[in-house]
């Protein structure tokens, strides 16, 4: 008779390893099959090979995080509204509740996606792109939209209203940056952290009255009234300016995940994985 | 009569002297590029042929920095475009000890008979590239390029630039 073996780390089709023993007989559900699985969903995307190990680990771990996390996903390719999973683990092993949710998932040809949205620039009254702006790299998004992480939605909203009512415009060079490896053309190692990576970050600069306050304006003390006061209201709602950062990085607002943290590896891979599949964007309203 | 082996040794110390004496100039390098002839020779030659360059620094510790990542994208970005014709070059150490540059990380933007521009830290905006290649390609800049635009290196107050010393050469 077959049973269920919560699987985890160590675990071998092969050498017959299960549950973190040798078993005699195979459960119902191997390493192989969880792989499969997974890659189904979309997390896993090597290839399978029936070890349980660092790669399955963490593959899982981010199919639980999507589950106790997101609110969306994919049906048969086409964006979907879902309900939170409620009390799942976020281990890495696989516990009786994410098998669950994980055939719940094959059975309905669900897979993860990012929280990346989208905002035409002609919504926000006061934040415009800049001459350098460069769009985000995927069909779904013109070059009239800004993208961003549904969960840094409110930084733009808040520059926006913040901007509007001190009568200043804001430029934006970039939000949201897909990773990019040392290609030819490139000269220097990308970063492998950044705020930009996950739709957290903004690069602008603040236009008032005709001046632009760059960095040189910082370096000089040269900044305006109204680029100062925008900057303290914002850092007032818990964002990051980057003129406090060493070394500074003065056209930079952001809204830090921590990352070290589960989660921002976790959003680096969907957010990520995303645009470089070519997933819907959906687009928000202000 | 001097003999044959008075003679042979009389021209090889005069060969002697003559080669020791040419040690101490410098090649016959024109002024305009007094403190550029120590440099590597494929950044001269990228000069010597009127061609835009761009010599950058940043310290390995900067790479987990927000800034580090906005430097690289933007430029990773100038350096891939394909109107760029700027040849790019990371200072070594022996150019940047050369040069006597105290910063870790900066840009110097170099075009035979243009300014020189010295920019001190990362750059973070991607204008400061087009506001210099606008310059260097003799196209207009609009207010916005030139609110970008580096410090001439001839403007600076540092005196530890050894590239300063061009500047009373008239540029």
């Amino acid at each position: 008779m077959t049973t269920f073996i919560k699987l985890k780390r160590g675990d071998n089709d092969a050498s017959k390893v299960w549950g973190g023993n040798t078993q005699k007989n195979p459960p119902s559900y191997l390493v192989k099959d969880l792989q499969e699985d997974l890659k189904s969903a979309g997390t896993f995307i090597t290839e399978t090979n029936g070890i349980f190990g660092p790669q399955t680990e963490k593959s899982l771990k981010l199919f639980q995080w999507v589950c106790a996390n997101m609110t969306h996903c994919l049906k048969n390719k086409n964006h979907h509204i879902r309900t939170k999973t409620a009390n799942i683990l976020i281990d890495g092993s696989l516990n009786l509740n994410t098998y669950n949710e994980l055939l719940k998932w094959i059975k309905e040809n669900n897979e993860v996606t990012g929280d990346l949205i989208r905002i035409n620039f002609s919504d926000l009254s006061n934040i415009e792109a800049s001459p350098n702006y460069k769009k985000v790299s995927s069909s779904k998004v013109s070059k009239e939209e800004l993208v961003i992480s549904k969960s840094a939605k409110k930084l733009i909203t808040d520059i926006n209203t913040k901007a509007k009512n001190l009568s200043i415009t804001i430029k934006v060079n970039q939000a949201f940056r897909a990773n990019k490896i040392k290609l030819s053309g490139t000269v220097v190692t990308p970063a492998k952290k950044s705020q930009h990576l996950i739709g957290h970050a903004i690069d602008c600069n603040i236009v008032d009255g005709g001046n632009w306050n760059n960095s040189s304006s910082f370096k000089n003390k040269t900044e305006t009234e109204g680029a100062k006061s925008i900057i303290t209201a914002l850092k007032d709602k818990n964002y990051r300016w980057g003129g406090d950062f060493t070394p500074t990085d003065i056209p930079h607002f952001d809204l830090k995940l921590d990352h070290t943290k589960f989660s921002y590896e976790a959003k680096f891979f969907l957010n990520q994985r995303m645009i470089s599949l070519n997933h819907e964007v959906r687009k928000e309203n202000i | 009569m001097p003999s044959v082996r008075f003679l042979f040794k009389a021209f090889l110390i005069l060969g002697i002297i003559t080669v020791a004496g040419g040690c101490g100039v410098k090649p016959n390098a024109s002024k305009e590029n007094i403190y550029f002839e120590e440099l590597s020779t494929e950044v001269q030659n990228a000069y010597n042929n009127d061609q835009s360059v761009l010599l950058f620094s940043f310290h390995k510790n900067t790479q987990n920095s927000e800034a580090y990542a906005d430097w690289a994208e933007y430029l990773n970005n100038f350096s891939s475009n394909p109107n760029s014709d700027f040849h790019l070059f990371k200072i070594s150490k022996e150019d940047k000890n050369y040069l006597s540059i105290p910063e870790n990380n900066f840009t110097v933007f170099l075009k035979k008979e243009h300014p020189t521009y010295f920019y001190s830290g990362l750059i973070v905006e991607p204008q400061v590239y087009t506001a210099v290649k606008k310059q260097y390609s003799k196209e207009n800049l609009s207010e916005m390029d030139r609110s970008f635009l580096p410090q001439p290196l001839c403007s600076l107050n540092s005196q530890s630039l050894r590239m300063k010393s061009h500047c009373s050469n008239g540029q």
